[in-house]
């Protein structure tokens, strides 16, 4: 122990002799650390994230369009939707043995970029989610809100509030059919809490006056007013996609292809199209881990060149390290403690700037995206990674320790 | 007897240079090891230092047979016993005068003692430079600090290889001067060992060995 706390005593020494050399290898280090680090953090969670959101639903029924914007707009909730399907199509589809629940959505507006969602008391069930306080929606124009969404909008049990139409906040208004706030969810850590659930009749209610004075405006007919206004048949009715959870595996196989081949609508799988996006995603991941990896190596490369330069300059030292007493393997040491000490610094220092970035990069994110990330969580792979770096510093050290290690003392001593 | 040494041959590279049948040294018994470079004093020095080993011989100090010690009980050895100075190589560039000092009792295994240290320096009337720098000091100063040094460890002998060559006669009076005080001082013998003939009248001359190197 004695010998250790020696040895890092005069590795800290012998670093500070040369603060510039010692900072740059520190600094070039600690960034691919942090780099990677902050890809680590933010990928992770955004996996994970996708991974609870996907949760039960094994396919989505919606418009015909881009798949993955089928799954971005209905499964996440970051996309607009690729339209609309008739209800009375999607029965003869959803009421097939292959299905085990088909959840409808009706999507269309938002509050304060919240979304509204129309749906059944079921889309609760497939994140778990509770009542926190208040009650679930009954009649139309209630709405219960995610937890989210009541901490940022401060909205309260009764109170009012219109939705505007589109996803975004300069929407127009739907102000004279305003919601009313029943029930307040518990947070599920999903995308549940950032949506505004009420039944779908409500968004029917909202939409068919929406249309109905949009056409009132271009002087249209009175009929179609009243035909939209009184209960639709079921058939005209329209949500914008069926959350679908089979009855069983098999059905992966036929399913999807039969509804594609045999409807006007088409049906996406999340688990295949989230795959489809990390793949789009990682070749840039992939770009940045290298780039943050070939830092490290060059970090450990400048540790490796610093402790070779140094230890020419240093030999007639170390020979009197051995003069004093030191073994062979205490000079040994201190020039690994040297490849260690900088490791570890770095780690320190790149582990502080990757949680930075990360929460840089999170909150990045969040700001556009409405998903939370943070920079303030840890990650297991992280310890992957400070053990690389240590493992590098260390590696970088040997060489040099072992051709100090090589040093005859009297041979250096008679050159001194 | 302090150092007690039979049928020694040593050199390097299968070349010997220097053999003794018999070398003695009793405990207090100074002793000049003078020759030429190149006559094997620095060999002698460093065997008795305990930093190379004899091609043959036995070698016994403070009644340690050297010879037969592991290379690291040979470095603890040192650490403990011997106190080295050398022509220019003192102190350890990146540590203060006083960590160097600190870092002589941790390498020896002693517990390092911060009064102790201070009390040496302020003896050698160096106290003021506790927390210079090697390069902030003259050779002289840095000389008496390793000087200081190699006393620290209360050692049974203390060895200076050239300790005045570099220096004119008033400072090589004054630095064997200190090295004979400081060894009486610490019960220490002290055996050096140059080519510098200015300080031969200082040892008696039945200790002065002269050196001519393996013939």
């Amino acid at each position: 122990m004695n010998a250790i706390t020696t040895a890092f005593s005069l590795a800290y020494a012998y670093l500070r002799e040369r603060p510039l050399a010692t900072l740059l290898n520190v600094i070039l280090l600690s960034l691919g650390v942090g780099t990677i680090i902050a890809l680590i953090l933010i990928l992770t969670q955004a996996e994970d994230r996708m991974e609870r959101d996907v949760a039960g639903v094994d396919l989505v029924i919606g418009a015909k369009g881009s798949p993955l914007q089928l799954i971005l707009s209905t499964v996440f909730h970051v996309d607009i939707p690729t339209g609309n399907i008739p209800m009375a199509e999607a029965q003869t589809i959803i009421s097939l043995p292959q299905v085990r629940r088909a959840i409808p959505l009706a999507l269309g507006d938002s509050y304060k970029t919240f979304r509204i969602i129309g749906t059944e008391a079921q889309y609760l069930d497939l994140y778990d989610a509770k009542i926190a306080s208040g009650k679930m929606w009954e009649k139309p124009l209630e709405a219960s809100i995610g937890a989210e969404v009541a901490k940022l909008t401060r909205l309260k049990i009764g109170d009012k509030f219109a939705g505007a139409h589109g996803l975004s906040e300069s929407g127009e208004a739907h102000a004279d059919h305003p919601y009313q706030v029943v029930g307040i969810l518990a947070p599920t850590g999903t995308v549940m809490d950032r949506l505004v659930l009420t039944s779908l009749d409500s968004i029917w209610l909202v939409h068919a006056h929406a249309e109905a004075d949009a056409k009132a405006e271009n002087a249209r007919k009175a009929e179609t007013a009243e035909r939209t206004e009184s209960a639709e048949p079921e058939q005209d009715k329209e949500v914008t996609a069926y959350l679908i959870q089979y009855a069983t595996p098999l059905a992966a196989a036929s399913f999807p292809r039969m509804v594609n081949a045999s409807s006007s609508m088409q049906a996406a799988a999340p688990a295949m199209e989230t795959a489809r996006l990390f793949s789009l995603i990682g070749v840039g991941v992939t770009t940045l881990k290298v780039f943050a990896a070939i830092m490290m190596l060059c970090a450990a490369l400048g540790i490796f060149i610093g402790l070779m330069n140094t230890l020419n300059d240093r030999q007639a030292d170390l020979a009197l390290l051995r003069v004093l007493g030191a073994t062979r393997g205490m000079v040994c040491l201190t020039i690994v403690a040297q490849g260690f000490a900088l490791g570890l610094a770095a780690v320190i220092l790149g582990v502080f700037l990757g949680h930075i970035g990360g929460e840089w990069m999170g909150q990045a994110i969040a700001k556009t995206h409405r998903i939370p990330l943070t920079g303030w969580v840890w990650v297991g792979e992280e310890w992957l990674v400070i053990g690389a770096a240590m493992a590098l510093s260390v590696l970088a050290a040997l060489f040099p320790a072992w051709r100090a290690y090589r040093d005859a003392v009297p041979e250096v001593l008679s050159r001194a | 007897m302090l150092v007690s040494i039979t049928d020694l041959k040593a050199g390097y590279g299968g070349k010997t240079v220097i053999a003794f049948d018999r070398l003695q040294i009793a405990r207090g018994q100074h002793t000049l090891l003078l020759g030429p470079s190149g006559s094997g004093k620095t060999t002698l020095l460093n065997i008795l230092a305990a930093l190379a080993t004899p091609m043959t011989g036995e070698i016994s100090i403070d009644n340690v047979r050297v010879d037969t010690l592991s290379e690291s009980q040979r470095d603890h050895f040192r650490g403990q016993k011997i106190g080295l100075v050398m022509q220019r190589l003192h102190l350890i560039s990146a540590l203060s005068v006083r960590d160097n000092l600190l870092l002589a009792q941790r390498l020896a295994g002693v517990q390092a003692n911060g009064k102790c240290v201070n009390a040496i320096l302020e003896k050698l009337g160096i106290a003021n430079k506790f927390h210079v720098y090697p390069h902030q000091l003259s050779q002289g100063e840095a000389q008496r600090v390793a000087i200081a040094r190699a006393v620290l460890n209360s050692p049974v002998m203390i060895l200076a290889d050239e300790p005045t060559s570099a220096l004119d006669d008033a400072n090589a009076e004054a630095a064997i001067a200190l090295l004979f005080a400081q060894a009486e001082d610490h019960g220490a013998t002290l055996v050096v060992a140059t080519h510098d003939a200015r300080i031969k009248s200082r040892f008696k001359s039945e200790n002065v060995i002269a050196l001519k190197g393996a013939a």
